[in-house]
């Protein structure tokens, strides 16, 4: 039998992060050699960007919990 | 070039992954800090002057550093009384020499824990302090509690981290091993993930205390609520605390500047203590500047006192409240001042910043604030963790180093500027003889 899961990309509004990494800490797939930088932030002068984001989510909701400025969304 | 194992010089998680990329001594990425960290590391250009600025005859005016540091010692060696304040965001070895500066001119020297944690200092050397490391509460805590705190906007990765989410070694699952108690008088960020948030009306942290205390100690409580909380709610959360593996209270100014001050902190102390009977507890101080911590460590190993140091006597006493900065300000006993690495200005009471305004005094402080603007003598300095290198106490009194990602020729060190006015005031003998009536 072949399961299949449906899989999210992760977005995350660079005005409204702070950095805190919770969402990075709390998700049980990421690993963060598969992040895009590789880190868990990456700022810059003029743009702040958390590095997540990623075509394995399983969408189970832990990032979205536990972000405090509510600034990810999964689609 | 990549800067690795950079230490944040922001908050007292002195957290100490950041990766910084740097190209041509210009910092072009920060990776792995918060955004308060980063903007110290990618801000570090906004409000900085390349000259000392001396006021002289109601004219502002740059001048070079000699001449600026000379001026400094010919004002501290004509006054009586001086006093030092600041410290909390330059390293040990900059507070060193303030320590010894203060004492040469048998002066007062304070840090910023006098407006902040004060009377948590003078509670843990009343009750005790039995707290443990961060590296303790990643590894083994599995219930987090914080009082009168919000780390996610003061210390954004205080939870990532140190204590909610890591995998530690008992506990491997990360968040799901542990759970969150937030005890605050309004629902903060940190409060919305709680696994059980207390909303505790103001001021009356201690009498919440007092009543998990005597749940602990085996009395019942007669009344429905306390300080705005359930009565049930209460038990339940001592039946959390008392049934956890290894349990954390961090507490911040919600607690420490509430009614009571000090002696909520020795209540607040003595839970842990009494918890100690059921299972293992420690307390934590959610340190705000990343080197405040320090500031105490070096006041404390050089005079035995952790803040309001008053030297005036040839030797260190300690009265907070009476020979704290804001006091001996708003007492009018000093005539003069060296504020180091802080903008007393734009925090202190009306009534000591009026006296502060009312005499010299010098400011040394890489960022041109507020206090800059008043100062008599403003000396520029480097920034600590930025562009020089230097020691620094994490909030859990663990001392480490901070790293140099660019260099600054321009601007001297502020333990360089702090030497330079020791050795000045030490070659002047009769300042010595003077004071110390030899
Ligand atoms: S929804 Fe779950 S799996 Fe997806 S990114 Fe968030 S924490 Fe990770
Ligand atoms: S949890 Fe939210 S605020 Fe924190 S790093 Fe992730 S997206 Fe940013
Ligand atoms: S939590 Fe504090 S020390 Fe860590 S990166 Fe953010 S500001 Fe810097």
């Amino acid at each position: 039998m072949v399961l299949c899961m449906k899989l999210y990309d992760v977005y995350i509004d660079e005005e409204k992060c702070i950095g805190c990494g919770n969402c990075i800490v709390c998700c049980p797939e990421i690993d963060l050699e598969e992040i895009e930088s590789g880190y868990l932030t990456k700022m810059e002068l003029k743009n702040g960007i958390i590095a997540i984001k990623k075509k394995f989510c399983t969408g189970c909701g832990n990032c979205l919990k536990f972000c405090p400025r509510n600034a990810i969304t999964i689609r | 070039m990549i800067v690795t194992d950079v230490v944040c010089p922001f908050c007292g998680c002195l957290c100490d992954d950041l990766v910084i990329e740097v190209d041509n001594n210009e910092i072009k990425t920060v990776r792995n800090a918060c955004r308060l960290g980063a903007s110290k590391f990618l801000k570090h250009k906004k409000n900085r002057k390349k000259k000392p600025i001396i006021k002289e005859n109601g004219e502002k005016k740059e001048v070079d550093f000699d001449y600026a540091i000379d001026k400094a010692v010919k004002l501290l060696k004509n006054s009586t009384r001086c006093l030092l304040y600041g410290f909390s965001s330059t390293s040990n070895e900059a507070i060193e020499y303030g320590v010894k500066i203060a004492e040469l001119l048998r002066g007062y020297i304070d840090n910023t824990s006098t407006v902040c944690h004060g009377p948590s200092v003078v509670s843990y050397q009343t009750v005790g302090y039995p707290s443990c490391t961060l590296g303790d509460v990643k590894n083994r805590a599995d219930l987090i509690i914080y009082w009168g705190c919000n780390p996610l906007n003061a210390h954004p990765r205080h939870l990532s981290r140190y204590t909610l989410y890591p995998r530690g070694l008992f506990t491997e699952r990360g968040f799901l091993d542990r759970k969150l108690i937030v005890i605050d008088v309004r629902e903060t960020d940190t409060a919305k993930i709680a696994t059980k948030f207390l909303r505790i009306e103001p001021n009356k942290d201690y009498e919440l205390v007092s009543a998990m205390r005597s749940i602990l100690n085996g009395l019942d409580i007669q009344q429905d609520t306390i300080a705005g909380i359930k009565r049930d709610e209460i038990y339940e959360i001592v039946d959390m605390m008392k049934s956890c593996r290894y349990g954390v209270l961090f507490f911040g100014m919600g607690l420490t500047q509430t009614y009571g001050r000090d002696r909520t902190i020795d209540n607040a102390i003595s839970l842990v203590i009494d918890l100690n009977r059921y299972t293992k507890f420690s307390i934590m101080m959610m340190r705000g500047h990343y080197n405040v911590t320090g500031s105490n460590q070096v006041f404390a190993w050089l005079s035995g006192f952790p803040y309001a140091v008053d030297f005036t006597r040839g030797y260190p006493r300690y009265n907070p409240g009476e020979t704290s900065a804001v006091d001996v300000l708003s007492n009018k006993e000093v005539d003069s001042a060296l504020i180091i690495a802080a903008d007393p200005v734009s925090n202190f009471p009306k009534e000591a910043i009026r006296h502060l305004l009312s005499i010299p005094y010098i400011n040394v402080d890489p960022f041109y604030n507020l206090s800059s603007k008043y100062a008599k003598i403003y000396i520029p300095t480097k920034i600590v963790g930025v562009e020089v290198e230097g020691t620094a106490y994490r909030m859990d009194n663990i001392p480490i180093r901070l790293r140099k990602v660019i260099e600054n020729e321009d601007l001297p060190s502020d333990e360089e500027v702090l030497k330079e006015i020791y050795e000045r005031l030490i070659e002047d003998e009769i300042v010595i003889k003077e004071r110390y009536s030899i």
